[in-house]
């Protein structure tokens, strides 16, 4: 799980709802309109807070950023654990992932991108702190995945010369790849392709039979 | 410095717009369209203003406005320009027409190279580009959209001659290993972008083109079928 270096959680309940609520006010703009067109007002409108609240709990603008980078971080290692795909110990349940993934941005009609993909574009090249929670939040997403492969090779469905951390970062570049694709295209396939051919050559490592460009230097 | 900035330079135009200018009038465009391109490679399109183009290309504000109505025009112009450059940097004898497995390496490693020699930063200049401004109407998303397809079919095409050479099995689908190299390829440039290093651009390529591989048959293999795997 990624920490942010905003402030301490609020001691109450109710503080952290607050806070909560403007953190995803936030995600959610800046998701829809961009990093750049969004002002502190406008969150404080969406989240219906006070000023004073505000600036309690976000003194300045960079710690609501990255507010939103950890809480989109979150966002995808909480799918990655969602009931249906919950253990990920199986190709099934891997393939689930990758549907329900496709599915969601299928609904959305390919528009928008990675909900912490996209912060990359916007964030990295002038927030340094920000690149590096992103990723810090892509690398635990990752770790999340590869995870999920070590018990897939643990219960044997691929054999153990597949390298988790390798085929969990290739996954992860193809959906986001998936992810840029569809949203020029506005067609859902190229994201589909993407996605299901990584994890086609995951399953091509089926109880051992690795491929042969392993073995290529 | 990016590498883009000399690279740029021997690019083919965009056909259309500029056929009835003089060379003059061409070379001014080109310097204008170049500016424009490595600022907003460098900056951001959203932080790059038609006057911060107007000065870095040395041009006046009679020939800004003479070539570019807008911005916006002159950002239509740019993502053309980057998608010939995209386009360029594949015309490179060691990658040859991309149609064997060692070629696709080659390729992975040149891209690693480049986005090495700018310290891992801006990721790709159609990709980031697009990152930025994919959304923003309609015209836009399909000047990417054409842009990745012709790099999308460049792909293919390499894919094809190696099927049709008998090195790819029957059942690979061009189109689709096509589409997942270059989807490889975006991933591993925003994640690379965002790691600042090597690993993921290096690991998302490598398994996008092991999957190529072991569609792949030897020519020992073909007289007699493949082998029981």
């Amino acid at each position: 799980m990624v920490e942010s270096s905003s402030p301490p959680e609020p001691p109450t309940r109710r503080g952290r709802e607050t806070r909560d609520r403007i953190v995803a006010a936030a995600a959610e703009l800046i998701y829809r309109r961009g990093e750049g067109e969004i002002g502190i007002r406008d969150v404080k409108e969406a989240a219906g807070v006070s000023g004073s609240q505000m600036t309690h709990y976000f003194p300045d603008r960079d710690s609501l950023i990255r507010a939103v980078v950890a809480y989109r971080s979150r966002e995808v290692l909480e799918f990655l654990s969602q009931p249906d795909i919950d253990g990920l110990d199986s190709l099934a349940k891997l393939r689930e992932w990758g549907r329900l993934t496709v599915e969601r941005q299928r609904e959305r009609g390919t528009e928008g991108g990675c909900v912490l993909g996209s912060l990359v574009a916007q964030l990295s090249e002038r927030d340094e702190v920000a690149r590096a929670e992103i990723a810090e939040g892509f690398d635990a997403w990752i770790g999340g995945l590869a995870d999920g492969l070590r018990r897939i090779q643990a219960a044997g469905e691929i054999g153990p010369e597949a390298d988790p951390d390798e085929l969990a970062t290739g996954l992860i570049a193809a959906l986001q790849g998936g992810y840029t694709l569809a949203q020029a295209s506005r067609d859902i396939a190229p994201m589909e392709t993407a996605v299901f051919s990584m994890i086609d050559h995951i399953e091509s490592f089926w109880r051992g039979r690795g491929p042969r460009a392993k073995k290529t230097p | 410095v990016t590498a883009s900035a000399d690279t740029l330079r021997h690019m083919p135009q965009a056909a259309s717009s500029n056929s009835r200018l003089t060379a003059k009038g061409r070379a001014t465009r080109a310097r204008i369209i170049d500016a424009a391109a490595r600022l907003m490679y460098e900056n951001g399109a959203a932080n790059t203003s038609f006057e911060d183009v107007r000065k870095a290309a040395k041009a006046s504000g009679s020939q800004m406005s003479h070539y570019f109505a807008d911005k916006r025009s002159l950002i239509r112009a740019v993502i053309a320009h980057q998608a010939d450059a995209v386009m360029a940097d594949h015309h490179d004898p060691a990658i040859g027409n991309l149609d064997s497995i060692a070629a696709l390496r080659t390729w992975a490693q040149r891209i690693v190279e480049q986005q090495r020699a700018q310290n891992f930063e801006g990721g790709c200049r159609l990709g980031s580009l697009a990152a930025e401004l994919v959304e923003s109407d309609a015209e836009l998303r399909a000047d990417f959209a054409a842009g990745f397809e012709r790099w999308e079919a460049l792909l293919r095409r390499g894919l094809l001659a190696m099927q049709q050479r008998g090195d790819l099995g029957p059942d690979a689908d061009p189109d689709a290993l096509a589409c997942s190299l270059l989807a490889a390829a975006q991933g591993g440039y925003l994640l690379t972008r965002t790691h600042r290093d090597a690993h993921a651009l290096k690991v998302a390529l490598g398994a996008a083109i092991d999957h190529i591989e072991l569609l792949t048959i030897e020519a020992g293999e073909r007289s007699i079928g493949l082998p029981e795997p």
